[in-house]
């Protein structure tokens, strides 16, 4: 960037450097990305020149007032993300829904293109944010899994856009299927919790009656091992290598395999795997313990 | 800045749902740096979930080890159940990281490991790609493979499963599997003793008719100490249909069968369509007919272990 900086303005080597600045920059991008070994066509390709064109504009008619370091780090996300806003018009991802539309369904062609779409509404910045009367805190949780499960609609019924119907914009499309999800998920709030609760009040009334955690009970059937399962269970001639040993040295200790390994004497994915058959082994018995020490 | 950046991923918001979920697994947790553990592998996996929901591939969350609170506090775990599948591993890494932590634990039994990139601050999750397999705890990230594979390498994989089908219309042609073994051989019973391990016949036979082709399989229900046999008898009635009984036997000394074992007959779609559980029993028996080209799954289960043999009518 330095580079750039230092060159007159005007001259062929700045455009050069200016362009190679702008090309870098670019790679931290989130949309039109082309698949490995291919390049980007259509409407994708598209964006990207004219995203680029324009990077490339503002970038030249500004850089003399960034510093390097700081815009590198802090400055080039943003920047890039205005950029593909722009360009991102109704018009653009309609075509972009379309070509996915035309490509075969279950091709990885067809997935690709979906994804692109998805990504790109997100930067677009095009979604609504319905009103709602709920907590701020809540509310930008349920509008995030109501946007989510809006994304997978346009996955999974991408051919039910229809351009024709309306104004044919994509957008009114996408939105109309976001305010819906986002009314029903405020409603499934509301009867979780019947009172709009502030998540503090919520945290307190848990706090009065405590009862035991999970972890703590697992851990006390392991340790207490009243039947001496676990600490007989063990790997060959190695008695020290039990069940109850390496759990209370990974769970309770927090100590590595590589250090549980040294002090045994034994391989990690011998270890790790004699592990993992063990707690598929003694998971029911575990449960069966928690819940019949769990006060309900 | 992170040089996978530039290659295809996919971005998805971290919802109420996720929330949900991450923080009430976490609360099982004592400890804070297990609970911060289960938080980060319950958002990973859920996100990997939602991605395969996208592309049509259907997941078993409850089947998960890492959707079950005693499991989350046994092991560092991040599996996701592919049906019929197997296990993929969702592993988190924040968003400046260069490398990906995978405990040994998730080492072996896994058909691959998705690495997402959690950002707390923006509330996203990015799926920036995969392996088939591991071997170290630290993957870089530039050993990933493109996320754009993974539809495929699921789909090479179901193909390859396929593969493992038992056929049975090619059994009339003496043409068997190995592993599939004479019922003599299997049971250790003289011939004369067959028959009467096959009650009902078929069609209101009591005895296995004569020109049925029996076949018989070893399967280890534990670890070398739970063996039963299970075994095939067919009968062609026509070109498009078999009559099918598939038995449950101790073999050797054995006289019964294990406790609370169960014999589920699945459709293609995996789904129980009979079903029998031991008590005391000697042997346990589902009969059916099969249509050529049908195919179905005969599960053996006893407590925590199941084997699936997928069978070709």
């Amino acid at each position: 960037m330095e580079e750039v900086q230092q060159q007159l303005p005007g001259t062929k080597e700045r455009q050069l450097a200016l362009r190679r600045l702008v090309d870098e920059m670019m790679r931290s991008r989130r949309i039109c990305r082309p698949l490995k070994g291919q390049s980007l066509l259509g409407v994708l390709q598209e964006i990207y020149q004219e995203a680029g064109e324009q990077f490339l504009r503002t970038i030249d008619q500004n850089i003399d007032d960034y510093s390097p370091p700081e815009f590198v780090r802090n400055g080039t996300a943003s920047l890039l993300n205005r950029t593909f806003k722009e360009v991102l018009d109704d018009d653009r991802l309609k075509r972009l829904a379309l070509e996915a539309q035309q490509s075969p369904p279950q091709s990885q062609q067809r997935q690709y293109l979906l994804t692109e779409l998805v990504n790109a509404i997100q930067v677009s910045n095009r979604l609504i944010h319905p009103q709602s009367n709920i907590p701020r805190d809540f509310y930008e949780l349920i509008y995030d899994d109501a946007v989510n499960r809006t994304l997978l609609y346009v996955f999974q019924k991408i051919d039910s856009y229809d351009p024709e119907r309306g104004e044919g914009r994509l957008m009114n499309w996408v939105n109309f299927r976001l305010q819906m999800t986002f009314r029903d998920l405020v409603h499934q709030y509301f009867k979780m919790t019947s009172l709009p609760l502030e998540p503090e009040e919520i945290k307190n009334t848990e706090l009065e009656t405590q009862p035991p955690l999970l972890s703590d009970m697992v851990t006390e059937c392991i340790i207490e091992d009243q039947d001496s399962l676990f600490n007989k269970e063990c790997i060959r001639n190695y008695p020290y290598a039990n069940f109850q040993h390496i759990f209370r040295a990974r769970r309770v200790d927090y100590k590595s395999w590589k250090e549980i390994s040294e002090e045994l004497n034994i391989p990690v994915t011998t270890l790790s795997s004699f592990y993992g058959r063990c707690i598929e082994k003694f998971a029911p018995i575990i449960k069966k313990y928690v819940q019949d020490n769990t006060i309900s | 800045m992170n040089c996978i950046a530039a290659s295809f991923s996919i971005t998805f918001r971290l919802g109420w749902e996720a929330e949900q979920i991450a923080k009430k697994f976490s609360k099982h947790q004592s400890n804070f740096q297990l609970a911060q553990q289960v938080y980060r592998n319950t958002l990973a996996v859920h996100t990997v979930n939602f991605y395969l929901q996208c592309l049509g591939i259907q997941t078993d969350l409850e089947a998960s080890d890492s959707w079950n609170p005693v499991m989350q506090s046994l092991a560092d775990i991040a599996d996701l159940e592919v049906k019929n599948l197997g296990k993929i591993e969702c592993r988190s890494v924040s968003w400046d990281a260069e490398s990906v932590y995978i405990p040994a634990e998730a080492w072996q039994g896994r058909i691959g490991y998705v690495v997402v990139q959690l950002n707390e601050t923006t509330r996203e999750a990015t799926l920036l790609g995969f392996v088939k397999k591991v071997t170290t705890e630290e993957l870089p990230l530039n050993q990933l493979r493109p996320l754009e594979d993974l539809p495929d390498y699921i789909n090479q994989l179901k193909s390859q499963s396929v593969q493992k089908l038992v056929k049975l219309r090619e059994w009339l042609n003496s043409a068997f599997e190995s592993g599939w073994q004479a019922l003599e051989e299997i049971l250790e019973l003289p011939p004369n003793k067959l028959a009467v391990n096959f009650r009902g016949g078929f069609r209101g036979n009591t005895k296995v008719a004569d020109n049925s082709i029996t076949r018989g399989k070893l399967l280890d229900l534990g670890w070398g100490d739970q063996l039963v046999a299970l075994c095939v008898a067919l009968n062609p009635i026509d070109e498009s249909e078999l009559d099918i009984s598939v038995e449950v036997c101790p073999i050797g000394n054995q006289r019964y069968l294990p406790e609370k074992l169960n014999l589920i007959l699945l459709d293609e779609n995996g789904d129980p369509v009979m079903q029998a559980q031991t008590r005391n029993t000697k042997t346990m028996q589902l009969q059916f007919s099969g249509e050529t080209g049908e195919r179905f799954g005969v599960k053996v289960a006893l407590g925590n272990v199941s084997i699936t043999e997928e069978f070709l009518a």
